[in-house]
């Protein structure tokens, strides 16, 4: 009798090691068929600041939310490789991977992958498409449309505009850039979009910024320095602040990193919110909404940067709530 | 306190248990002294090394800010806005509960309060305290210290030198220790139920282990209260089983002498009881003996050699006028005249000397002084081996007897010398007493007649109606008289001249008739005589005719009978 008390005991606690350490094991098991898979494209290639940015801002939302997904990431590769047939090809690719893996939700990142991907291959198809980082207008892409919804990717002009008004003695706005279409296109957006005037000037050499620059702090009130200036071939960044800081007289600002050396305030987008936007709408799509009942928005997020050399020259004093949320460019690497 | 808790005080188990509780609970006491000792010591290092990190990251926090101060240019202007606003970061971050017990504070050099989750910016109230005054003479330190209400509290606080502030960490004491106290509590409860698994198992071994020894005991118990026929079920090669053994052994050789002792007792049980019976019979004899001679009416007493009485009976107490205690142990001069103590005691130191039986007369004199004659019968008596060791004697008071004597002899004498005879006879006619008269009347001795019964005078001249109303006037106990007519020895008819009496006893019943007698005889003779005479006469005349007639006819018959047993040869009749 006593020997199966004791066997009964032992039977009890090995049920009881079994129960409990069995069952995590089949809970996994199960969950793992139901991890929702997402495909993420990315147009550009990893090491690109945006879309590194954009990946981050996805990666977190899930970590932080701690939410299981399965993500699978294609780098498309076309800011380095901008000929039409390697985007052509690089679409069909993921468009194979697509057909191959078979993802719950696809998120594509800036507007290559919509415009070689989406939309000739899947616009209006039962497969789920989230954008986002599509500059400005995503009705040149077909959308929204059944299958597709995301986020736009704009200028933080009017933003900027307001901060730079307050230390401006007028309301003339100045804009340099380069010679390029695309600065002349977003000159025009901006004056569209947000109903705005701006007295333009395009250069293409560093002399004739240095020389526009000089004359924009004569000629306007506050001014707005377009980014792709730092694509310029002869382009200084050390020598375009320097110059800054000994020309600057009125407040200035631009929307693009790379320029904010020269600038006293950037307003730049936030890349990680493009991310974050399009990780929360893919789940949203996961746990039942369908893309189309879910609008189309527009980035608002900015990170602002503060150089604090050239508000010190200007005399200005940045009220602590603007500091408070404001890098300093002054803390950050040397250009 | 009954016999079996006392022995379960102090019985093998519980003595055990109590010695393995005693060194469980001292270890676990030992242990949970050093286990409290490091764990103090170990949570004093580790809550330095924490909040030493959390001092550094307040510390980084304003470090960052007066980097950012300084990158502004414009220290002067912005210093004050950078204090404010790392303030209220710190603040918000930190100060999360209306009443948190763990807070970091900020006290600037003069002691003013920078931050505080309770009391205001630049107030003074803790300039004066001891742990600030310590706080800002060390820069960088920790300890501990008793706050207003009484609270142990622990301080440790670090120095941010750019803005001259001490940034410091207040725990109450009771939260610092309070893993070590969760660990401490964890540490009593488990080993308290280590220590109750460990008491349990050792209960069970313990139990296990005693059992033999608490069956021997029980068996030991019950052999004790007598019960020897307990069986001893324990087997084994150890000490114990080799216990058993020996114990079975023990109580083998005590059945063994019990069942000889229960012999010998039940042969002194009967012994005992024969001797008691003999000793019941004994006092039963005595006590029969105490009323026999207590019965007896005459005198008995028994002394012994000394002439010291040991006993007597009531009716020689009531003799002497003495209970029979106060007679015993006493001589006899203690209790009688000198005079005839005197006499006594000369009788019986002459019996002592020719041991036997002794009888005498002589006089007693009574509690009244009356002197009475008294037969005294004597005899010594011996022990199992034959020595005299006391005389038993009886006195019979014969004064009375003596008297009567007399007077029968004097009433005899008289009706012995009486010229009447006197027939004494019982109701039955059997003859008692005949005086010599009566011999020489009757021609019986009185050795003749005693004993005979009256009918032996009978003479046939009277019928049975004489007879009956003779006794039915004796029956009634009334005196008859008359005339009656006796034959004497010689077969002659005597006339006697009757008058038989009865004689009643004391309760009045007869018991005796006496008889006296004359002989009146030749009286009666000298007319029957006279009478016959006459009628002789008279029938003689007749008589002679008629007598003539048949000796003719006798003649005849006579001689023919001779002539017949002439014939007859003699000897064939």
């Amino acid at each position: 009798m006593k020997k199966m008390h004791i066997t009964l005991l032992f039977f009890c606690f090995g049920a009881f090691l079994v129960i409990n350490g069995l069952c995590p094991l089949g809970d996994a098991q199960t969950g793992k068929d139901l991890i929702p898979k997402i495909l993420v494209i990315h147009s550009y290639h990893p090491e690109f600041g945006w879309t590194s940015g954009i990946h981050a801002g996805l990666r977190s939302f899930f970590e932080d939310k701690d939410i299981r997904v399965e993500l699978k990431v294609i780098y498309m590769d076309t800011k380095r490789h901008t000929s039409e047939t390697f985007k052509k090809k690089a679409a069909l690719k993921a468009k194979k991977i697509i057909e191959a893996w078979k993802p719950d939700v696809v998120i594509a990142s800036d507007d290559n992958a919509s415009k070689y991907l989406i939309a000739p291959y899947f616009k209006n198809t039962d497969l789920p498409f989230v954008f986002c980082g599509i500059n400005w207008d995503a009705s040149i892409y077909g959308f929204p449309c059944r299958n597709v919804t995301g986020m736009i990717e704009v200028g933080l002009i009017p933003q900027l505009i307001e901060v730079l008004s307050t230390y401006a003695k007028g309301t003339r706005i100045g804009f340099l850039a380069y010679a390029s279409l695309t600065s002349r296109k977003d000159a025009e957006r901006y004056k569209t979009f947000y109903n705005i005037e701006l007295s333009e000037k395009y250069v293409e050499t560093f002399e004739a910024f240095k020389k526009a620059y000089a004359d924009f702090q004569e000629q306007t009130d506050m001014l707005i320095i377009s980014g792709d200036l730092a694509g310029m071939s002869d382009w200084n960044m050390q020598e375009a602040k320097h110059f800054a800081e000994k020309t600057t007289t009125i407040p200035s600002g631009t929307i693009q990193p790379p320029i904010i050396f020269c600038t006293l305030i950037g307003y730049t987008s936030v890349a990680e919110e493009q991310g974050e936007w399009a990780a929360e709408t893919a789940l949203r799509i996961i746990n039942g909404e369908k893309p189309v009942d879910i609008p189309m928005v527009q980035n608002k997020k900015a990170k602002v940067y503060l150089n604090m050399t050239l508000a010190k020259k200007l005399g200005i004093k940045f009220p602590m709530e603007l500091i408070e949320r404001s890098t300093f460019v002054e803390e950050l690497n040397r250009p | 306190m009954n016999k079996e808790n006392i022995m379960r005080r102090h019985s093998i188990t519980f003595r055990l248990l109590f010695i393995v509780t005693i060194a469980y609970v001292a270890s676990a006491f030992c242990v949970l002294l050093l286990a409290n000792y490091q764990l103090y010591g170990i949570i004093d290092k580790s809550q330095r090394a924490v909040y030493a990190e959390k001092l550094d990251s307040i510390l980084g926090t304003l470090k960052r800010q007066y980097q950012r101060l300084r990158v502004t240019g414009m220290v002067e202007a912005y210093e004050a806005d950078f204090k404010e606003s790392v303030l209220k970061a710190l603040r918000q971050t930190y100060y999360t509960a209306p009443d948190q017990q763990i807070y970091p504070f900020i006290i600037g050099a003069k002691g003013e309060v920078v931050m505080h989750p309770k009391l205001p910016y630049n107030d003074m109230s803790l300039a004066n305290a001891e742990y600030t005054q310590n706080a800002l003479k060390s820069k960088q330190s920790d300890f501990q210290y008793i706050d207003e209400t009484g609270k142990r509290r622990w301080c440790i606080f670090k120095y941010f030198r750019k803005w001259d502030w001490v940034i410091g960490y207040e725990v109450p004491l009771k939260i610092k220790y309070a893993d070590a106290k969760k660990l401490r509590d964890r540490l009593i409860v488990t080993m308290s139920v280590i220590t109750l698994l460990v008491l349990l198992s050792l209960l069970f071994l313990i139990t296990r282990f005693t059992r033999p020894i608490i069956r021997l005991t029980e068996i030991s118990a019950e052999m004790a209260a007598g019960n020897l026929n307990q069986k001893i079920d324990i087997r084994g090669e150890d000490e114990i089983g080799v216990l058993a053994r020996s114990f079975t052994r023990m109580r083998d050789s005590i059945l063994e002498k019990i069942t000889d002792l229960a012999g010998k007792n039940e042969t002194l049980h009967q012994e005992i009881a024969e001797r008691k019976q003999a000793q019941k019979a004994l006092l039963d004899q005595h006590q029969f003996l105490q009323l026999l001679i207590d019965a007896i009416p005459m005198s008995v007493f028994f002394k012994n050699t000394d002439g010291i009485y040991l006993g007597c009976n009531d009716a020689y107490a009531q003799l002497l006028g003495m209970s029979k205690d106060e007679i015993a142990g006493k001589g006899v001069h203690q209790v009688f005249p000198k005079a005839f103590a005197d006499k006594y005691h000369e009788m019986d130191q002459r019996l002592f000397n020719e041991p036997g039986v002794q009888r005498y007369e002589a006089q007693a004199i009574d509690s009244d002084g009356s002197i009475h004659d008294v037969l005294i019968n004597k005899a010594t008596y011996q022990d199992e081996s034959g020595k005299v060791i006391g005389l038993i004697g009886a006195m019979l008071d014969i004064t009375t007897s003596k008297q009567l004597e007399k007077e029968r002899v004097l009433l005899a004498t008289a009706i012995e010398q009486a010229a009447e005879s006197v027939i004494i006879s019982n109701r039955q006619g059997t003859i008692r007493y005949v005086n010599p008269a009566f011999e020489r009347l009757s021609g019986y001795t009185q050795k003749e007649i005693v004993g005979q019964n009256f009918r032996i005078l009978k003479s046939d001249r009277h019928g049975e109606t004489f007879y009956r109303e003779m006794w039915d006037i004796l029956s009634q106990g009334k005196i008859w008289s008359g005339r009656i007519t006796n034959r004497i020895k010689d077969g002659t008819l005597c006339v006697f001249e009757t008058r038989i009496s009865p004689v009643r006893d004391k309760t009045g019943e007869i018991v005796n008739f006496v008889s006296l007698n004359r002989d009146v005889s030749k009286e009666v003779a000298l007319g029957a005589q006279l009478q016959q005479a006459q009628r002789m006469q008279a029938i003689g005349t007749l008589a002679g005719g008629i007598a003539h007639d048949f000796n003719n006819i006798l003649a005849s018959v006579i001689g023919y009978t001779e002539l017949a047993i002439d014939d007859v040869e003699k000897g064939s009749l």
